[in-house]
């Protein structure tokens, strides 16, 4: 049964308010939340589906993200619906001669809200997975680089063998394992989860860089 | 308990983490975590490397898996971290460099190229079919007497070219290639160059700026680092309408100076602007509601804006003007003023930009900034001279402040305010300050610390990998080298990278006895002094070199047991060390050695 978020105040049908029409979203667990323009906005799935469907009173249903991390989504989209919008990329920026476009992009750049915002997310409960799943399926491109930014930040300069400690991935072989291909290609189409922790895989190579 | 798989992202995802991190990253990082992440590394054709201060182990790791024509970007280095790191890729894959043919971007940083490199280099340029664009910063030749012309000439007719500090190249056929340009001094050939985006001025002594600025009308950064002075005439920024990054600096500042005699006002599409000046009279210049309105008329993209302006006059300056919402909301431009007091001058400038050491953060009496962290972001080296007071007290409290940036703790022995007395620092107060700067990892260690104070240490600082130590003047030096023991072996445990300084030729010989942690290093410099800087002695010159064959092909092999490659230039031994040599037979025979020459 559906139950509605406290924040979102839910009256009776799309409500108009100064910043526009009001619109529902629903989590996959049921929760409703109301949004405004501003968070529409930024969420190109949320925008394309309102804009395609006249939904009256009726939730958008959002399928693929749970009432946990859909609070959260709203809370940073409130929080950003202010914003200036990046300015649209000149004719001449690729000229740009301190811009070096193979070099990788920054991810030191990620603003004091947004970092707290993220640091409530961890992976071992494997919420900061679920964010970045939820941003790219909402099409919300800037939560999407703070993931993104977060993980790669968590990343550099760590060995492999940190890296797979610190993610919880468990090493199989070719051809072995969950990730082998038989498995990935019996998995197509589903969105991937969690998986159980205590599933126990085969050792992993030794990693030159540890040594 | 429950687990996300990250290795179970969808690809596109991954991908999108990749763009934020660089192809060595990539590589180490994520190789053999998993069968479907390897699938990912295999099929990703975006590896941009930058081998500027790699390790040889990582270095060989990722040559020797990558595939060559996944690699779009290559940054190759001679520098301090990687002596000999250029010459030994030319030996080892110029047979492959027909692989790299998805290499978009190559950089070359810190070479001194002799004839034999730069036949392979114009071997590989003229292999590297797709590369649209070279860079080359700090390259100087030896004996090729082309000065590179045969070098550019084998460059695809669209790659662009940047060149910084490469005073021996001839850049005469290249107005329609060069990009970016940094030199000492103009040399312009008086021909129109249509691709040059951007220009950084060392010397205007012998440069005719409006002259430059009417060839290069396309520019789009300007950076002057010297200062514009009464003996040099007004630029004419009209002349360069597109710019987009200006900086530079010029004497007595004025609004009627920048408006009306200089035409700042005229640059539109400004994004960055920076001015310095030292010596300004006129008040104006420092009244935050005045800027507004210049800012406000003129630039309508400006996003970053920096300001340093000495004042002259003994009065007092208020930073009200810019506590408005114009400069701490809208713009987030903020700002300090400090009191000079060897000159007496006011200092106003914007932060972090200009406050880049902790001197001048003592000094600040003003300031806007909203914290201390911000206030201190840019000032990434440390020398605890500021912790000495007049009455040579130490005082190692930093009131409570965690020093974020600072990358770099300068352990300056010398007292300031007394040139003959020494304050000695020891061990303890070492790493008691690390204990502020959480991300230093280089130290500099001007003299030697108190003797014997490591033994009050129970655990040394494992973070620092980099240490340059005191010069070694004396051949009788008690201290050494049994000094240097506690220091890799208790203090500092992952040292990688070490700098030393030496007086006289003696001295190197001794370095058999150091206990340096060769094993582990990945890079050793030696720089040699000689007595005498101005004429450098024949004698002694002749007593170096013999020493220098001595070091690399006697004492070295044997200290390390590893392959290493170098480079010599200046007098200054930068070592590489690859992998240690574990067959005894190999390793006693030094033939089998593989040193890569590179005088």
């Amino acid at each position: 049964m559906a139950t509605t978020a406290e924040a979102s105040n839910t009256t009776t049908g799309n409500t108009e308010t100064a910043t526009g029409k009001m619109i529902k979203i629903q989590s996959n667990d049921g929760q409703i939340f109301e949004v405004d323009q501003g968070v529409v906005e930024q969420s190109s799935t949320i925008k394309t589906l309102s804009d395609l469907m006249d939904v009256g009173d009726v939730p958008i249903p959002l399928p693929n993200v749970k009432a946990s991390i859909l609070g959260p989504i709203v809370d940073f989209c409130n929080h950003h619906k202010n914003d200036q919008k990046p300015e649209p990329i000149d004719e001449d920026d690729d000229d740009d001669p301190n811009k070096d476009i193979y070099e990788p992009k920054r991810s030191d750049d990620i603003c004091e809200w947004d970092l707290n915002f993220i640091k409530q997310f961890t992976v071992p409960e494997g919420t900061l997975f679920d964010i970045i799943m939820a941003a790219n399926y909402l099409g919300i491109k800037t939560l999407l680089a703070v993931g993104c930014k977060t993980i790669a930040n968590m990343v550099r300069g760590k060995s492999s063998t940190e890296v797979r400690e610190m993610f919880n991935i468990s090493y199989d072989p070719p051809g072995e394992g969950i990730n082998a291909p038989n498995a990935i290609e019996g998995q197509a189409g589903t969105v991937p989860t969690t998986q159980d922790a205590n599933a126990t895989g085969p050792s992993p190579q030794p990693d030159p860089m540890n040594q | 308990m429950l687990f996300f798989a990250f290795d179970r992202l969808p690809v596109e995802l991954i991908l999108m983490i990749f763009q934020y991190l660089s192809g060595n990253d990539i590589f180490l990082s994520f190789s053999n975590t998993s069968f479907y992440i390897n699938n990912i590394l295999k099929s990703y054709n975006k590896y941009s490397l930058n081998f500027i201060s790699s390790t040889r182990e990582k270095f060989d790791y990722i040559l020797s898996n990558i595939e060559f024509n996944k690699i779009i970007s290559l940054t190759l280095s001679n520098g301090e971290l990687t002596g000999g790191q250029f010459n030994l890729f030319l030996s080892k894959y110029s047979p492959s460099f027909y692989l790299f043919n998805n290499l978009y971007s190559l950089t070359l940083h810190c070479i001194q190229m002799k004839k034999t490199e730069y036949i392979q280099l114009i071997e590989a340029f003229k292999q590297f079919q797709n590369l649209r664009l070279l860079y080359l910063n700090q390259i100087s030749l030896i004996d090729i007497d082309d000065c590179f012309i045969s070098a550019f000439n084998q460059l695809n007719s669209h790659c662009l070219i940047k060149l910084n500090n490469c005073e021996q190249l001839n850049i005469s056929s290249l107005s329609n290639k060069l990009q970016y340009w940094k030199s000492n001094c103009f040399n312009f050939y008086r021909q129109q160059w249509t691709c040059l985006r951007g220009i950084k001025l060392k010397d205007l002594s012998r440069t005719s700026l409006n002259h430059l600025l009417h060839l290069t009308p396309q520019l789009i950064s300007l950076i002057i680092e010297c200062e514009i002075d009464k003996n040099t005439s007004s630029p004419n920024f009209r002349l360069v309408p597109n710019l987009k990054q200006l900086i530079f600096s010029c004497q007595n500042l004025t609004f009627h100076y920048l408006i009306v005699e200089i035409g700042l006002d005229t640059l539109s599409k400004l994004k960055h602007l920076q001015i310095k000046c030292n010596t300004s009279t006129d008040e104006l210049i420092f009244n935050g509601d005045q800027w507004k309105i210049f800012l406000s008329q003129s630039f309508s993209y400006l996003i970053k804006f920096d300001i340093y302006f000495k004042y002259s006059y003994k009065k007092n300056l208020s930073l009200n003007t810019f506590r408005t919402q114009f400069w701490l909301e809208e713009k987030k431009w903020f700002v300090a003023l400090c009191h000079c007091q060897y000159s007496n001058n006011l200092e106003l400038f914007t932060v972090p930009c200009f406050n880049t050491t902790i001197k001048l953060s003592q000094s600040i009496i003003d300031t806007t900034s909203p914290s201390f962290e911000y206030l201190t972001s840019n000032i990434h080296r440390f020398d605890n001279s500021c912790l000495i007071d007049k009455n040579n007290n130490y005082d190692i409290l930093l009131d409570s402040h965690r020093y974020e940036y600072i990358e770099t703790l300068d352990i300056i022995i010398q007292n300031k305010f007394d040139s003959i007395s020494c304050w000695i620092v020891d061990y303890k107060q070492i790493l008691d300050l690390l204990e502020y700067m959480p991300n230093v990892f280089k130290i500099i260690l001007n003299s030697w610390p108190k003797k014997d104070s490591w033994l009050q240490i129970k655990k040394g600082n494992s973070r620092i990998n980099s240490i340059e130590l005191p010069a070694l003047h004396k051949t009788n030096d008690n201290r050494l080298p049994s000094g240097l023991k506690p220091i890799f072996s208790h203090l500092f445990p992952c040292i990688k990278h070490i700098y030393m300084y030496v007086h006289y030729p003696e001295l190197c010989y001794q370095l058999d006895k150091y206990t340096l942690p060769w094993k582990n290093l990945s890079s050793l410099q030696i720089k040699y002094f000689f007595s005498n800087n101005i004429t450098e002695d024949e004698d002694e010159k002749n007593r170096y070199n013999i020493w220098k064959e001595i070091f690399l092909n006697e004492i070295l092999p044997i200290q390390c047991q590893r392959n290493f490659t170098f480079t010599d230039v200046d007098n200054k031994l930068n070592i590489w060390f690859g992998e240690i040599i574990v067959n005894e037979e190999k390793f006693q025979n030094n033939n089998q050695i593989e040193k890569v020459f590179c005088y």
